[in-house]
């Protein structure tokens, strides 16, 4: 059975979601924010239960363990310019962008 | 089943025709929303290129086979979105290594699969703006399950040689089986190359069949399983002749019972059936037994969600607009074309879980959210091992309940949705091999679970089932 620590519930506010939304580079309306705010605070109140658990052990960034060896650092044929534009808006061989200045 | 069909074209018998029926029945089925795009000119190629390699005395294991890819593996020159808006008209200019596989194998590409968004589901209605949620193969009103629902779909509804291909990240390849009456292995993560999959969460998405026939199963994971010097994280592990394993018989085999899978919250039906399964299995010489994995009971979904979220929001970020998919009108600043498009493009579901995943990985909550979930992550595995330590599978149901009509599952919280997948999260979360069998060919599932690199236990299991 895991150990379990006493934590304390912290919500997410208004503020730190829109906060979010925009690191996300995602535009919210008040509708969305009001909906999404509810369903976060519910969602997050329930992860809490994470908190209260004692794991001093490593983290498994992948489930399984890699013994191998990296691959050797060689070139190999990539793609052509023109294959690599060709799901982009591009001009002159480049990506096109909104400009920038 | 395939193999017949298999042999008949190795044999010389032209796969043509089948692959023309195929389109027939897949163009009659079309309001069912099984596909998000169909190949019939590709699989006109393939079909010639068959017949010609195996007249120049070519052995083609999957020899004019038609199999459906989830969208979300790529297809080269065939438009891939994994179920999203934000990636329509991408066109890969590479296949995916298991498409590779199974194209040299002889198999012929028919058709991509919907899905939920990105995978962001387990009822297949999270899908992308302006696509369809796939319809139950045994009842249009209910749901197929998610997040592979196309292929689960497909795969029971059509009448001819077929195999599927699904990508689970937290369940999506049982639960649709489950759901549509039909099998499903996911693999141990690293067992099969996820290089030209469209990631959710790369440190939990596996790539995996679905089939009729388990032996469907077994022909197809002998093909695409195995190293792939493309795929960092695949594994040097021999790969058995999964096939050899399926009349083996149970005699001997430790079957440990989850205990937890049992309790409340899952129907009684379910429970009964799973249970008639397990005594059938004793009845054959498997040895069963209970055991208990408290720790995943309770924590596996919260954990699970908090890693696929964090590791779906910063795969999602490179999706604003630029390099695949969707494109707009060149205004505004960077910022603001990246935001109008993601804003534009992406569904409700992508948006929650992006922000719920940028939310666990900001400075003040990383370690108490993503780093921890990583380190419980390990107690699961932990326990998992202990248990395989006297078992060689575990078995449970593989939903909860049987698939929900359309009207039950929007009145769910996105919560309540979470949580249909606390019998799946755990293996996944893990990375451990599991499979579904369709219990009676109906819409329940008993769900076996072996330890790391151990699929051909699963295929023993399953072929005592009968």
């Amino acid at each position: 059975m895991v150990e379990r620590i006493a934590s304390e519930v912290e919500m997410i506010s208004e503020q730190t979601l829109r906060q979010v939304a925009a690191n996300s580079r995602l535009v919210l309306s008040d509708e969305e924010v009001k909906a999404f705010l509810v369903q976060l605070q519910e969602i997050l109140g329930f992860f809490e239960s994470i908190k209260n658990v004692r794991a001093d052990v490593p983290a498994s960034f992948i489930p399984v363990s890699l013994s191998r060896e990296p691959a050797d650092d060689v070139a190999r044929e990539c793609l052509s310019q023109q294959e690599a534009l060709s799901n982009t808006q591009s001009k002159n061989g480049y990506i096109k962008g909104p400009k920038s200045i | 089943m395939i193999q017949e069909y298999i042999k008949r074209v190795q044999s010389g018998e032209d796969c043509s025709e089948v692959i023309a029926k195929f389109f027939d029945e897949a163009k009659r089925i079309e309001n069912y929303n099984y596909f998000t795009v169909l190949t019939p000119e590709l699989a006109k190629e393939q079909a010639l290129l068959v017949s010609k390699r195996i007249k120049a005395g070519e052995f083609l294991p999957l020899a004019g086979l038609p199999v459906t890819i989830k969208d979300c593996i790529c297809v080269k020159g065939v438009e891939t979105t994994a179920g999203s808006d934000i990636l329509r008209g991408y066109k890969p200019l590479f296949n995916a290594s298991v498409v590779q596989r199974l194209i040299n194998a002889g198999a012929v590409i028919v058709g991509k699969t919907s899905q939920d968004e990105f995978g962001f589901g387990g009822f297949g209605i999270n899908t992308g703006v302006g696509f369809s949620p796939a319809k139950n193969p045994l009842d249009p009103s209910r749901v197929c399950g998610g997040s592979s629902s196309g292929c689960g779909g497909i795969t029971r509804k059509t009448s001819l040689a077929h195999v599927g291909i699904g990508e689970s990240t937290g369940g999506s390849i049982v639960n649709p089986a489950a759901f549509c009456g039909v099998f499903g292995l996911c693999p141990t993560y690293g067992r099969v190359s996820r290089y030209g999959l469209i990631d959710y969460a790369n440190s939990l998405d596996k790539i995996g069949s679905l089939a009729k026939d388990l032996g469907d199963c077994a022909s197809v994971m002998s093909v695409i399983s195995g190293f792939d010097e493309m795929d960092e994280t695949t594994s040097t592990c021999p790969v058995p002749d999964y096939g050899s394993f399926l009349a083996k018989g149970v005699k001997g085999l430790r079957v440990a019972r989850i205990k937890e899978a049992f309790g409340e919250g899952v129907d009684e039906h379910i429970k009964n059936k799973v249970h008639s399964v397990i005594t059938n299995l004793e009845k054959q010489g498997a040895s069963i037994r209970e055991v208990s994995i408290p720790v995943v009971a309770e924590y596996a979904v919260p954990v699970y969600y908090l890693i696929a979220m964090s590791e779906a929001s910063t795969n999602l970020a490179k999706f604003c607009g630029m390099r695949y998919g969707q494109h707009a009108p060149l205004k505004g600043s960077f910022d603001e074309y990246f935001s109008a498009v993601r804003t534009r493009h992406f569904g409700a579901e992508a948006k929650r879980r992006i922000l719920l995943g940028t939310f666990a990985r900001m400075a003040g909550y990383r370690d108490a959210y993503y780093l921890k979930a990583l380190k419980i992550r390990t107690l699961i595995i932990e326990e998992y091992k202990k248990v395989f330590c006297s078992s060689d599978v575990l078995v449970s149901p593989t939903m909860p309940v049987i698939p929900p009509v359309f009207e039950d599952v929007k009145r769910l919280t996105p919560l309540q949705n979470y949580m249909m997948d606390i019998l799946t999260v755990g293996p996944n979360l893990a990375g451990l091999p599991h499979l579904s069998v369709p219990v009676n060919k109906e819409w329940v599932g008993v769900m076996f679970t072996a330890d790391h690199y151990k699929e051909e236990l699963l295929f023993q299991a399953g072929g005592g089932c009968g």
